[in-house]
């Protein structure tokens, strides 16, 4: 049987055809229609350098306080000589003023009245002017438990005693005592620029630098965008990119698409 | 006559039918073959030059082994490849560990709201790839009353955060002090330095992502491409081991800012942090903040199980959380009764919402 070895030999011979054709092919179609890789990745979020900005929260007071009149600073006392603010903390030791001014104030709506209560202390709606002030700080809702009644643009503690803007922590501490010990060992607030002192600088931010006193708890933040990685979840792949991955989606029902081809 | 069915036996097939079935059966299998082979290699198509390492590159040893020359020369090459792909001049160095200090990190469930500045001023200071996405930390959105992360959901997406319902938990690199991590890397190319710190070595990482699935708090980012950073958005202020340029391949994840940190400064995300939920600090020094928030504090870690002994530390204050005591919304509420308007009349002094109040009545457990 001799004929089999050269039929074997044929037969390989015959093979090598398709092999060599294939592997032109295979040349040919890398060379004309490269498969390329294409991983369905989204475009990237951009976010605002500015929302990333590492700064205080707020800008502490100036010292003395003042307020913003039609785009003038204007001196507290400007006004406050004349409009006595009267009514302080029970025992605080001092004595509401005799003569209590009823004032008509325009407030932009028209005249409202203001009715200034020696017996309770109480608050009333701050006119215009104090239209950048929003109190809600709880039960604190009276100017002077902060504010000295005699001079509105300094602040005093508890037992009549000045105190200036820059130890602020030292006011709110006469409330705020768990919050004002964590603060002062660090582990409420914030502290920027180095975590020792010995190789950078380090800056602890004041209670005013993060809170706003008369409003003191944090407003809502809009949160910034959430995670869109490959593994962190579904990627919102274009339009484009969807079609490429679904060729067969494409075939069986060519009108899905709307107006796109 | 036996018809064999199965080919390669060594004895003669015999028969020209065979011979043809032969043919076909071969040119067959070349077909499939070739087919199988261009999938397997079109990847290949997609090299660039910038795939294809030098020959210095190549031969680089690893980081431990350098010597302070071949340091100079890996910066150099790393400078020139950063200069070329970024176009900005890289201020990169090989920073190393301070002594007698050992890095924690302690976060505030109390205060944390959310809002995923962290996050992002993260991915600007470490070069992260922006597309596709890396991101060293996730904040989970958690159900109030569980530390089950598994309830957790870190694709919230609300308004405005934080949400009554829900505290907010970021996770990041916990810098195990036994990091399974390390363990698990067949060739070393990630380690834990003195300082607390586990780095990777970029030039040294295989790819093989082990690591990745050894670590129980997915702290471990893989680069599946090249990384893609918008022109201008590069931090020039690199080191070796943390934030230089990663490249297609490899693995990388949060080293706590350390070109910042052994250099005295804060990490990023804890410089943005509006809320101040962040501290960090040298563990070993017992007047640091940290040190104080693990005397005094209520602390703990996550999974605490898998033994790990983690250097990121979460804690709480001693309070309700914002509008949830129930003690402040009672005075609140009588002070409204007994006050009526002295309280409602001030601007913005509404008191408590209906909602808020109702969220707080909540016991221990379920939330409505
Ligand atoms: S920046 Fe601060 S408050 Fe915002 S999510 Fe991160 S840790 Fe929480
Ligand atoms: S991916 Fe890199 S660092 Fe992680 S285990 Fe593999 S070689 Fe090591």
């Amino acid at each position: 049987m001799a004929s089999a070895p050269a039929n074997r030999r044929m037969g390989g011979a015959l093979a090598g055809v398709p092999l060599a054709g294939g592997f032109v092919a295979l040349a040919a179609w890398m060379w004309l229609a490269p498969p390329g890789f294409d991983p369905q990745i989204a475009e990237p979020v951009m976010v605002e350098r500015s929302l990333l900005a590492v700064a205080p929260r707020r800008s502490a007071m100036t010292d003395p306080a003042s307020t913003d009149l039609g785009g003038f600073r204007q001196s507290c006392n400007g006004c406050h000589q004349i409009f006595t603010v009267t009514g302080s903390p029970p025992g605080a030791g001092t004595v509401p003023s005799p003569a209590l001014p009823t004032a008509e104030v325009d407030t932009g709506q028209g005249a409202a009245r203001q009715e200034w209560d020696s017996d309770t202390g109480r608050v009333p709606a701050p006119p215009a002017l104090h239209a950048g002030i929003a109190l809600r700080h709880g039960l604190n809702n009276r100017c002077t438990n902060c504010h000295d009644s005699k001079d509105l643009e300094r602040l005093r503690l508890h037992d009549g005693k000045p105190i200036p803007y820059s130890q602020v922590a030292m006011l709110c501490a006469q409330c705020h005592g768990t919050v004002y010990r964590d603060w002062e060992r660090g582990s409420h607030g914030k502290t920027l620029g180095a975590w020792s002192n010995d190789m950078a600088e380090k800056t602890r931010l004041r209670c005013s630098e993060c809170h706003d006193p008369h409003a003191p708890a944090y407003p809502k933040y809009t949160p910034l965008p959430g995670p869109n990685t490959l593994r962190m979840g579904r990627q919102e792949a274009t339009h484009a990119h969807d079609e490429k991955h679904r060729p067969l989606r494409r075939l069986l029902s060519p009108h899905e698409n709307g107006g796109h081809p | 006559m036996t018809v064999r069915i199965y080919e390669g036996s060594g004895e003669p097939a015999g028969g020209g039918s065979m011979s043809r079935r032969s043919f076909l059966r071969t040119g067959t299998a070349a077909a499939g073959g070739i087919t199988a082979l261009a999938a397997a290699l079109s990847p290949l198509r997609e090299l660039t030059s910038d795939d294809i390492p030098s020959v210095e590159s190549f031969v680089q040893k690893h980081y431990k082994e350098m010597t302070p020359k071949d340091m100079e020369a890996a910066l150099a090459r790393i400078r020139a490849r950063v200069e070329k792909r970024c176009g900005v001049r890289p201020e990169i160095r090989d920073i190393r560990p301070l002594d007698g200090v050992e890095f924690v990190y302690a976060l505030n469930l109390s205060r944390c709201i959310g809002c995923r500045k962290c996050v992002h001023a993260c991915v600007a200071e470490n070069n992260q790839s922006r597309s596709p996405e890396i991101q060293y930390i996730r904040v989970i959105e958690m159900p109030r009353g569980t530390l089950d992360v598994e309830q957790g959901n870190h694709h919230y997406d609300r308004p405005k955060v934080p949400d009554e319902g829900h505290f907010y938990l970021p996770v990041q690199c916990h810098q195990c002090a036994n990091p399974p991590c390390v363990r698990v890397c067949p060739v070393e190319a990630t380690w834990q330095e003195p300082d607390g710190i586990t780095v990777i070595d970029y030039d040294w990482c295989i790819g093989c992502r082990y690591c990745e699935a050894a670590c129980p708090y997915w702290a471990r980012r893989f680069n599946f491409t090249q990384p893609r950073i918008p022109a201008g958005q590069i931090n020039p202020n690199m080191s070796y081991l943390s934030n230089r340029p990663r490249g297609k391949g490899v693995m990388e994840k949060c080293h706590y800012c350390l070109h910042r940190t052994r250099t005295g400064r804060m990490p990023a995300c804890l410089e943005v942090c509006p809320t101040g939920s962040r501290k960090f600090g040298n563990v070993l020094d017992p007047e640091s903040e940290v040190s104080y928030i693990l005397r005094t504090k209520r602390v703990f870690v996550l999974k605490e199980e898998a033994g790990t002994l983690p250097r990121f530390f979460y804690y709480f204050d001693e309070r309700y959380p914002r509008g949830l005591d129930p003690e402040a919304i009672e005075i609140e509420r009588r002070l409204r009764a007994e006050e009526g308007d002295a309280y409602g009349a001030l601007p913005g002094a509404d008191g408590p919402a209906p909602q808020r109040v109702a969220a707080a009545r909540w016991d221990g457990g379920s939330v409505a």
